[in-house]
């Protein structure tokens, strides 16, 4: 096989381990589903809808974590031109619009039996419809650019600006106010059950976002060893066809 | 249970500004939908969402994979060739030298 300078080196995640932690973490959220269908106690004061809670929140911390590593890769990738650190970046931002689409979702549909609306503009929830859309915007500007290094630097810049609102969503509560509880130590969660039900579905959540985002990765890594190739095949075959000319 | 985390917001309470959703639930009584089913709803868009993605971005990467390996033996084909022409079995003495190897 010929290889240009590897600069970068074959994705190194073999498949098999990839599909079988996915599995695992897909099995980590069925158990995590089952904890909560079958033992742990609806609310008392809500009833059953309260189980939308522990995958709706799990979901808020993946968004956030997910959003910021992509906001940090990218400002790395601002910083060092790193191959990796864009496919890192790309894939991680990819992954916290995932689960923020999750929380979007799956909130109207608690918030419409517990506040009587499907939706609110309260400041954390406008926070995180802002975020989830400027996620978005990063995610449309690297897909579309037709220049695909101001795309790459001019999405990383975006998501480098993003990640402080990402971080007010977690205060805006205590800053502003609204209808979300402000929760920021400790949680209202009292019941072991209810405990136990909550860091398995934060677990299993966790989880399977960090195996979406190795299978992501090593896509994207995927794509950009064929970018690298095809740039090598055309400048092998100048190189070729020099020769040609020059040889008698 | 006291579940901080579930309890409905209450109008002027401490730590809640006012915001366009009604406050009074009883005026809702009536079109409630069961919470059985919006949690249900619930767990089903979040497989719906995340088995989409599974299934876009593994289709992809089996795109990604199969072009790759179709452009490596592109190559390997062209690199066949150019030795074959110039009976060295290697171009990369010949150019600038900028990174053409073989792979072991």
């Amino acid at each position: 096989m010929t290889l240009p300078n590897p600069s970068s080196p074959a994705p190194a995640a073999a498949p098999v381990g990839l599909w079988l932690a996915i599995v695992l973490a897909i099995g980590l959220v069925e158990a995590a589903l089952a904890h909560i269908a079958f033992a742990t106690p609806p609310d008392v004061a809500l009833g059953v809808v309260q189980k939308i809670f522990y995958f709706h929140v799990a979901s808020a911390f993946a968004m956030l974590l997910f959003l910021v590593l992509g906001a940090s890769l990218s400002a790395l990738d601002l910083v060092a031109a790193s191959d990796r650190a864009d496919a890192g970046a790309r894939a991680a931002l990819e992954v916290g619009a995932l689960f923020g689409a999750i929380l979007l979702v799956t909130g109207p549909l608690w918030a419409r039996k517990s506040w009587g609306a499907w939706w609110t503009f309260e400041p954390r929830l406008t926070l995180s419809l802002l975020v989830e859309l400027l996620a978005l915007a990063v995610l449309m500007l690297r897909g579309l650019s037709a220049d695909a290094q101001l795309g790459r630097r001019a999405g990383a810049a975006m998501a480098v600006m993003a990640a402080p609102i990402s971080v007010l969503i977690h205060l805006a509560v205590k800053l502003w106010g609204g209808n979300h509880p402000s929760v920021l130590q400790g949680g209202g969660v009292q019941s072991p059950a209810m405990r136990i039900s909550f860091w398995l579905a934060v677990a299993g959540v966790l989880t399977l976002a960090s195996a979406l985002l190795a299978l992501r990765y090593r896509q994207l890594r995927l794509d950009q060893r064929h970018r690298e190739l095809e740039l090598a095949l055309a400048a092998f075959q100048l190189r070729r066809g020099r020769h040609a000319e020059e040889s008698p | 249970m006291s579940n901080a985390a579930t309890e409905p917001p209450v109008a002027g309470a401490a730590g809640t500004v006012a915001s366009a959703g009604p406050r009074d639930l009883s005026a809702y009584k009536e079109e409630q939908i069961a919470g059985g089913d919006l949690a249900a709803a619930a767990y089903l868009l979040l497989w719906a969402i995340i088995g989409a993605y599974l299934w876009r971005t593994a289709r992809r990467q089996a795109a990604a994979e199969a072009a790759l390996q179709a452009l490596e033996q592109r190559l390997d084909a062209e690199l066949a060739r150019a030795a074959g022409r110039t009976g060295q079995g290697d171009l990369a003495g010949q150019g600038d030298g900028a990174g053409w190897e073989r792979a072991p």
